[in-house]
């Protein structure tokens, strides 16, 4: 494929246009990855098992990374994945996120953290073991840091990999992945460029089992009584 | 450039940069619908179950004719 490798006005291509056209090539193949995957679990799910998702389901990616004890957490793990980055030396966190289903209320446990890595290798994470669902309290996300390219020599694609969605897949869990926000970090980037959280694009599926406190039913008014006088 | 050379280019061309490990795959595959202009040689990350990572610990795309790196990147 060329689509992204035409020469330019004068026949030749620049370096940045080289470069960018190797970028594009490497993301869409990431992209098609990420893809065949979905595509295959889809096949396996049935029809509607995902696209259908409402209300009374497990929480979305959205909204687990809009609360705001998921977001300080992951916000912590990022901060401590780059004050822990020195040369030669870097690790990913991460954690599982819990939910009540009656309360709506988010929780953080099963911190880990990966392997330290030196600066020519790729850095991974294995969790803790997935806390098991208890009561109304059930696991519904991963979350996982990337880590900086400040002391590495070469550029890095950032987001979710094939890799982290398979295992959230695997795992029937939402993921989330704290990781810069350019779609390369570029080797020696420095360590303070902007990131954000990406959703590895999978969510728990099924629908929560707990019972749900019942509310209480409205008290009977009894009915007026006549009066005779 | 065959696979063979394919890979002792790209083997270079990480050094410094990635170090994938001694028994990582190693895939070559060509782009560019009719010229083949482009080779990719990509050095495979094994993550075991449970592991998340990246999906490859170096990637280098390079000329096929004259061997120049054109784009390199790692996991």
């Amino acid at each position: 494929m060329q689509r992204y490798a035409e020469p330019g006005i004068d026949g030749k291509e620049s370096d940045g246009r080289r470069e960018f056209a190797g970028r594009m090539r490497a993301t869409e193949r990431r992209g098609e990855r990420l893809g065949e995957i979905l595509r295959s679990e889809k096949r396996h799910e049935g029809d509607g098992d995902v696209a259908t998702r409402s209300e009374g389901d497990f929480p979305t990616y959205e909204r687990i990374a809009g609360d705001g004890t998921v977001k300080s957490a992951c916000e912590a793990a990022w901060a401590e994945t780059k004050s822990t980055t020195v040369d030669g030396a870097r690790r990913e966190q991460g954690f599982w996120v819990r939910w009540n289903s009656e309360s709506e209320a988010f929780s953080i446990t099963g911190h880990g953290a990966g392997t330290v890595v030196g600066n020519d290798k790729g850095a991974v994470v294995s969790l803790p073991k997935k806390p098991a669902d208890a009561g109304a309290e059930y696991t519904v996300a991963s979350f996982h840091t990337h880590t900086p390219t400040f002391f590495r020599n070469g550029n890095r694609p950032t987001g979710p990999s094939a890799a982290d969605l398979s295992c959230d897949r695997s795992d029937n869990v939402a993921g989330l992945v704290y990781d810069y926000s350019a779609a390369m970090s570029m080797a020696r980037s420095p360590i303070d460029s902007p990131a954000k959280l990406y959703s590895t694009g999978n969510q728990r599926t099924g629908k929560p089992t707990a019972a749900v406190k019942a509310t209480p039913a409205a008290t009977p008014v009894a009915a007026p009584v006549p009066v005779s006088v | 450039m065959d696979d063979q050379q394919a890979i002792d280019f790209a083997r270079k061309a990480i050094v410094g940069k990635a170090t994938p490990d001694d028994d990582a795959s190693v895939t070559v595959t060509r782009e560019g619908e009719i010229l083949h202009d482009l080779v990719i040689v990509e050095f495979g990350q094994y993550n075991p179950p449970g592991t998340r990572g990246p999906d490859f610990a170096a990637r280098v795309t390079l000329d096929a004719k004259t061997g120049e790196v054109k784009d390199l990147q790692v996991g």
